[in-house]
């Protein structure tokens, strides 16, 4: 019970953003597919192998890639606020358990090395695609797909000890603060896991070329935002806690 | 392996390595010092992942600027939002103030009997003893209060925390109780049991208003980090304010 009451609000906002990322992904993804007919404006500007020559763009920047670079500046601005949040209520919780008795430092240290690489893994796959190589894509995007589960798995693992352990989202300042961050971040590490399948899927219905790279590429934009924000949760939730300091 | 695919990893090694050097870092040296090289290493590993990995470095400017603005807008918010909720901070609330106006009056207390040059074995105030925040002993430290002085501080403190705006003073049902009398009055409560109401079950009530609520009041509805702005002082001047209604 204290499980479900805890992961309620987690889960509502879960449908939101995974909504959010299905509908995106349904817009670029699946309609970019549907689309036969061949584009005026090539989604890759500078591959300039083919056709006659464009006249150049008013930004120079593919407009998925600039509308993706709008929303992770935005995204930003949302975990500024969690984190600012985080910061605010450190140290005031009335009650425990407080950050020391939950903790796991080295389980946590191992799985924020496995995120890391999951972003080199990310770039790899990209730099296949780019390349044409297709199968090469593929086990880098699985590889990608496992890093991101086993961060997930790790997380599931985490909160469910937390709450064993009496620390749920009720429970003080850190509890509320905690949860909200963290599960924010597992939410959006998610949607990631999710856009990379989907990826897959679309590169066995032939929507994943060296043409189309660019959606690729902004998935990679998404995953690595994602990973450098918990590079920060990692320093100013973790480490700062560590024993002695 | 192509020349781009060396630089990824190379750059993936660099972030695994100052990852180490985060975890390991002697938590022994003083906490700012720690605190700024966490941060120090997080950024720079923010950097990296940024400019290699999500290409900025390569990218025309525009999305470097799309992406600065983001992160400056939220460092600014997050850094006034840290700075105005402090209580440490330099600006002092209110609240404080009239905390801090006290020693003047102690001062004027100076020239009373116990502080003669030449104490005599009889003196009260050699004792030692622990001295009840209750007792109003002229003879306490610097800034202590009197019992009036409390129950001041704490009306002051009630109103800026905004207490009033669920409880009333005069006996009529707010969304809360009403305070009037509140100390030794009879109440039922949710669980089924009646009490007298006494100066531990105010503090529980302040502190934890989950573990138990008047009956018709539902728990839940009074919010429990209220008193984390308010300095345990506060919160004693708080809790003498209500046991005095
Ligand atoms: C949002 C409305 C709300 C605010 C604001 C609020 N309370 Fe309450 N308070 C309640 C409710 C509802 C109850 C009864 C349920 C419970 O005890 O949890 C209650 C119960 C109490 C009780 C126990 C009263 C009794 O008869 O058992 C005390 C004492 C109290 N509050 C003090 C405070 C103080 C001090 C503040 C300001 C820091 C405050 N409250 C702010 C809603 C509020």
């Amino acid at each position: 019970m204290i499980l479900a009451s805890t992961l309620s609000p987690l889960m509502g906002l879960a449908l939101v953003v995974a909504a959010f990322g299905v509908a995106v992904f349904t817009f670029y993804g699946i309609l970019g597919l549907v689309r036969k007919k061949p584009q005026t404006v090539p989604a890759v500007p500078d591959d300039q192998t083919e056709g006659p020559p464009k006249p150049p763009e008013g930004t120079g920047v593919p407009h998925i890639k600039l509308l993706w670079w709008a929303y992770i500046a935005s995204d930003c601005m949302l975990f500024g606020s969690l984190i600012a949040g985080y910061l605010v209520y450190k140290g005031r919780s009335l009650t425990g358990p407080w950050p020391l008795d939950v903790f796991d430092f080295q389980t946590t240290t191992i799985s924020t090395f496995i995120l890391l690489t999951s972003s080199l893994t990310m770039v790899l796959q990209l730099a296949a695609i780019q390349r044409g190589d297709l199968g090469k894509f593929r086990l880098w995007n699985v590889a990608t797909i496992l890093c991101g589960l086993v961060f997930l798995g790790y997380q599931v693992f985490e909160f469910s000890t937390f709450i064993e352990e009496g620390l749920t989202m009720q429970t003080n300042l850190f509890g509320a603060s905690f949860y909200l961050l963290t599960g924010f971040h597992g939410v959006h590490v998610a949607v990631g896991v999710l856009w990379m399948i989907l990826l897959l899927v679309h590169s066995f219905w032939g929507g994943v070329t060296k043409k189309k790279a660019v959606h690729v590429e902004v998935a990679g934009l998404y995953w690595h935002f994602v990973d450098v924000v918990w590079i920060v949760i990692f320093s100013v939730v973790y480490l700062m806690e560590m024993p002695g300091s | 392996m192509s020349n781009k695919n060396n630089n990824y990893l190379k750059i993936a090694v660099i972030l695994t390595l100052v990852t180490v050097v985060e975890v390991m870092l002697p938590s022994w040296s003083p906490q700012t010092v720690y605190n700024v090289l966490l941060l120090s290493l997080a950024a720079l590993k923010f950097w990296l992942v940024i400019q290699v990995y999500m290409h900025l470095k390569k990218d025309p400017a525009l999305l470097g600027w799309i992406f600065g603005m983001g992160v400056f807008l939220i460092a600014g918010s997050a850094w006034a939002i840290i700075v105005m909720l402090n209580p440490n901070a330099a600006q002092p609330s209110p609240r404080s103030e009239v905390a801090h106006q006290t020693p003047e009056v102690v001062e004027i207390e100076v020239a009373n009997p116990c502080h003669t040059p030449d104490p005599t074995p009889t003196n009260p105030c050699e004792g030692g003893e622990v001295v009840e925040m209750e007792v109003a002993n002229p003879c306490e430290g610097g800034n202590a209060l009197t019992k009036d002085e409390m129950i001041a501080l704490g009306e002051t403190v009630a109103t800026q925390l905004g207490c009033s705006a669920c409880h009333s003073v005069d006996g009529s049902r707010l969304v809360g109780p009403s305070w009037k009398g509140l100390l030794g009055r009879e109440q039922e409560m949710d669980d089924g049991t009646t009490i007298i109401v006494d100066t531990a079950y105010i503090r529980e009530s302040v502190l934890d208003p989950m573990k138990r609520a008047p009956k018709g009041f539902i728990k839940g509805m009074m919010p429990m980090g209220l008193t984390m702005t308010a300095s345990d002082e506060e919160v004693e001047a708080l809790l003498h304010y209500l046991a005095s209604l």
